[in-house]
């Protein structure tokens, strides 16, 4: 099989072949590491490229396979992960220019990643803190592999690209508010965010801590399941992870007895564009078709969810940078210094209502979970915007307003509420820019959104498109 | 809830001891506003009676 036919196979074939020994751990990542010299310098996915030690770790998967004593779910697989994860010997940037700390110690996750085998190639660029919005991009612009003069969606902008153009088998990725779900969906792939607590956030570094939640972003919904498996759970090391059981990804037979309901505010917001609402329709007709009852549902606070979501991280993220702005303002890249800057200009009484929001938005979503299994809304309102769109700043209230709270209008209700959402492809406009569709489940039901999202994609193709680089 | 002046905000940054430029002030002022106009004026009629929380009990599926 050529090198660009291995590469853009899914985590679950690629580790089939890898046990059979159809392919070689060491092959496969050489495999990667050629195309990420061929491409990257132009998308911009990696902030470090870590061959040698990839190469090494290769070396070592390929005996323990030949011996069989390769246990790992991801034995011999290649991923990448957000530059906002420590991993040993490996510098970590978060996006910026001045911060360069070589890590002393692995992130759990990164632990994990390596105790089932996989092999790390990196790390992945990023919106400047994981903030989102920046402008200047230190380690160069990332550009979306569908359309190079896009955006990737932030912050996870690196793991998008990565796994949209084959240059990692999969990517980890943060959300605080979208973060996942948004680069998921312009860049046409598969993305998880956990609910909070599944995924450890031991030396991830820190946005909002009642906000953060890793998660995988992968070809198909079955690899996002199996990444999952591998990592998720409790973590002595982080005292928010939960002890609840890790389910392991079960297919089942069409989606018969399953409740689905369309947010009625997600489909009514004038920001919708007319291909992705159209794209999400016909979604929900293919999820009826397979047996589920579809119907619509109204979630009132719905449509606050960016702003409230936007004013909780604010506050938190602007106590987390309280020295390090005083001492580097001139450093940060601007937008992330004035968002930073107005969270820390944030009343108590703001920040106390909003805390009060979020509660009512937990009870409104969970009040929906009583009547309904899964909850569809578009992931994001429009394809991916023209990089050069993003002029970085806002010149009125009224621009803030409608592109800084609304970007995360359909993400941030399901952060708040601190349930899980996976977003997948579901179509294409007529650009050729991909559109993606969120689910959302109650706490700890990844499975039932990995079940949904699977038996969509077995019925549809969307999620084995990838453009041609 | 009454907006800031942009001659408020340059006194609030200073007074934390950040440093910023004119245009820094201009476009916080701006963010600051637009906050304070939509979540000030964001209502419900369970808000004085809901305690505010960061993190929920474990609720399992």
């Amino acid at each position: 099989m050529a090198n660009e036919e291995l590469v853009a196979l899914p985590v679950t074939k690629l580790s089939a072949m890898l046990k059979a020994k159809e392919v070689s751990p060491v092959e496969l990542t050489e495999a990667y590491l050629e195309r990420i010299e061929r491409l990257d310098g132009d998308l911009h996915a990696y902030i470090t490229v870590d061959a040698k030690g990839a190469l090494a770790a290769a070396k070592q998967a390929e005996g323990e396979l030949a011996k069989g004593s390769a246990n790992g779910l991801l034995a011999g697989v290649p991923i990448a992960v957000k530059d906002q994860m420590d991993a040993k010997g490996l510098p970590t940037t978060m996006g910026t220019s001045f911060i360069k700390d070589v890590a002393g110690e692995d992130s759990t996750l990164v632990a994990r990643l390596k105790d089932q085998g996989a092999i790390l190639l990196g790390k992945l660029n990023l919106s400047e803190f994981a903030m989102g919005g920046n402008v200047v991009h230190p380690h160069g612009t990332p550009r979306n592999p569908w359309d190079r003069e896009r955006q990737p969606g932030h912050s996870s902008s690196g793991s998008g690209i990565a796994v949209a153009a084959s240059l990692a088998a999969a990517a980890i990725g943060e959300d605080t508010a979208g973060s996942i779900r948004i680069p998921a969906s312009w860049c046409g792939v598969t993305g998880l965010r956990p609910t909070w607590g599944r995924f450890s956030r031991y030396r991830v570094a820190s946005v909002s801590w009642s906000m953060d939640q890793a998660g995988p972003m992968t070809k198909t919904v079955e690899d996002c399941a199996l990444v999952f498996q591998a990592i998720a759970g409790h973590d002595p090391k982080d005292a928010t992870t939960s002890q609840a059981a890790v389910p392991s990804f079960q297919a089942r037979d069409g989606l018969n007895g399953l409740r689905v309901a369309i947010v009625r505010e997600a489909m009514e917001s004038p920001a919708l564009d007319a291909e992705t609402k159209a794209g999400v329709e016909q979604a929900a007709k293919e999820l009826e078709a397979l047996g589920a009852a579809v119907t619509d549902i109204s979630i009132p606070l719905f449509t606050n969810g960016g702003l409230i979501s936007a004013a909780v991280t604010d506050a938190d993220v602007a106590y987390v940078h309280r020295h390090l702005l005083r001492e580097h303002a001139a450093e940060y890249d601007t937008p992330t210094r004035r968002r930073l800057m107005a969270g820390m200009l944030m009343p108590t009484e703001l920040r106390d209502k909003a805390l009060r929001f979020r509660v009512i938005m937990r009870r409104l979503v969970m009040e929906a979970f009583a009547q309904v299994d899964v909850l569809v809304t578009p992931t994001q309102s429009t394809p991916a915007p023209l990089i050069s769109t993003n002029a970085g700043g806002f010149g009125s209230v009224e621009e803030v307003l409608r592109g800084f709270y609304g970007v995360r209008g359909a993400t941030g209700p399901f952060n708040l509420a601190a349930v899980p959402a996976l977003s997948v492809p579901c179509g294409f406009t007529k650009g050729g820019l991909p559109m993606g569709l969120q689910l959302a489940a109650r706490p700890f039901d990844e499975l039932t959104l990995f079940q949904t999202g699977h038996a969509y994609q077995e019925r549809t193709s969307w999620h084995t498109r990838w453009p041609e680089l | 809830m009454m907006p800031l002046s942009r001659e408020q905000v340059q006194a609030m940054l200073d007074s934390l001891g950040v440093t910023s430029t004119e245009e820094d002030v201009t476009e916080v002022a701006h963010r600051v506003n637009a906050l304070r106009q939509a979540l000030g004026g964001l209502e419900h009629p369970d808000l004085d009676s809901t305690e505010p929380m960061s993190v929920f009990p474990r609720e399992e599926a």
